[in-house]
């Protein structure tokens, strides 16, 4: 916006000289008595839409696209976020053993990523608020149902000290709907 | 207690007189579902905490601010251990009514709680 003031006030700068100009100097300037007004404006709107549109248009495409791609950046970092989670629990498993400090961080993890999602949501109400209803309660219930897929059953629990097979393929189901959900909002933010 | 009407909408106005931060008062880092599943659960915060409070709110019609601030992280079995239980005990009506949440690094761990009191898990027995 403050790139368009300057150009205004130069152009108005510049069109209050040529007046001035014109005005002391009249009649420097003689018209044609048969040339019709409206001819005249024709000229004139058909000059500002050469002008002034694709300038217009243009930014207003760029604006667009750069919101898009904001958007699509952030849902992009969450997800990464949420991979963390995934990444220690894989981890656990590998090692074949999970202590009550790498509950204690998943926990964390999951703080850090609610963070992030939080993020992603303001994000979205502030730029496309009634457009993305559904796609922000959707996204909103995969997560929460990864997060009690972890956290709420026996991973908290002492007697919990393997990541058992059954627990690893329930975690990994939740995980890989939500990252499909990830995936799809991103096509859906193409198309807004 | 002053009554508020808004229409057919009429509900009691009360004001928050404790605040029970669970961070300092509870544990930093929140536990199982139950007391028999480890530490810091969510039935040990709820019997030797949350219970007393609740129902001296409920007796003398006033509103707890519960601050969920300052935890490392809020796993679904505590949530579902303390505030789901009560939920399943004692109504999603009466915990809403009596209960304001705060959460200033991590809003979402309030939508988690007020979702586990609308809709409580029953326990895996």
């Amino acid at each position: 916006m403050k790139i368009l003031k300057i150009i205004i006030v130069t152009l108005l700068f510049f069109i209050g000289i040529a007046v001035g100009f014109c005005v002391k100097n009249w009649p420097i300037i003689e018209f044609n008595k048969e040339i019709k007004v409206y001819e005249l404006f024709n000229l004139l709107l058909t000059t500002s839409i050469g002008i002034f549109i694709p300038f217009f248009i243009k930014r207003w495409i760029e604006d667009n696209r750069q919101v898009k791609n904001n958007l699509i950046e952030e849902l992009k970092s969450t997800l990464r976020e949420t991979e963390c989670i995934k990444d220690k629990i894989k981890f656990c498993h590998s090692r074949n053993s999970i202590s009550s400090s790498d509950k204690d961080e998943i926990n964390f993890l999951f703080e850090q990523s609610d963070i992030k999602f939080h993020c992603l949501s303001e994000l979205f109400i502030s730029t496309y608020d009634s457009e993305t209803k559904t796609i922000r309660t959707e996204l909103n219930n995969i997560y929460m149902s990864y997060w009690k897929i972890v956290t709420g059953g026996e991973l908290m629990t002492t007697r919990f000290t393997i990541i058992t097979e059954d627990f690893y393929r329930r975690h990994n189901e939740s995980f890989s709907q939500y990252e499909i959900k990830i995936k799809q909002t991103i096509n859906k933010v193409h198309r807004l | 207690m002053e009554l508020c009407s808004i229409g057919k909408l009429t509900t009691n106005k009360m004001e928050i007189k404790d605040i029970l931060v669970i961070a300092k008062e509870f544990k930093d880092n929140p536990g199982a579902r139950d007391k028999k599943d480890g530490p810091n659960s969510g039935e040990e915060f709820l019997e030797d905490l949350f219970i007393g409070r609740f129902n001296k709110a409920i007796n003398e019609k006033y509103i707890i601010l519960v601050d969920l601030t300052g935890v490392w992280g809020y796993p679904s079995s505590f949530v579902s251990g303390s505030f789901g239980k009560l939920s399943m005990e004692r109504g999603a009506e009466l915990l809403l009514s009596h209960l304001k949440f705060k959460s200033d690094n991590n809003p979402l761990n309030i939508d988690k709680v007020i979702n586990e009191i609308k809709n409580p898990t029953p326990s895996k027995k």
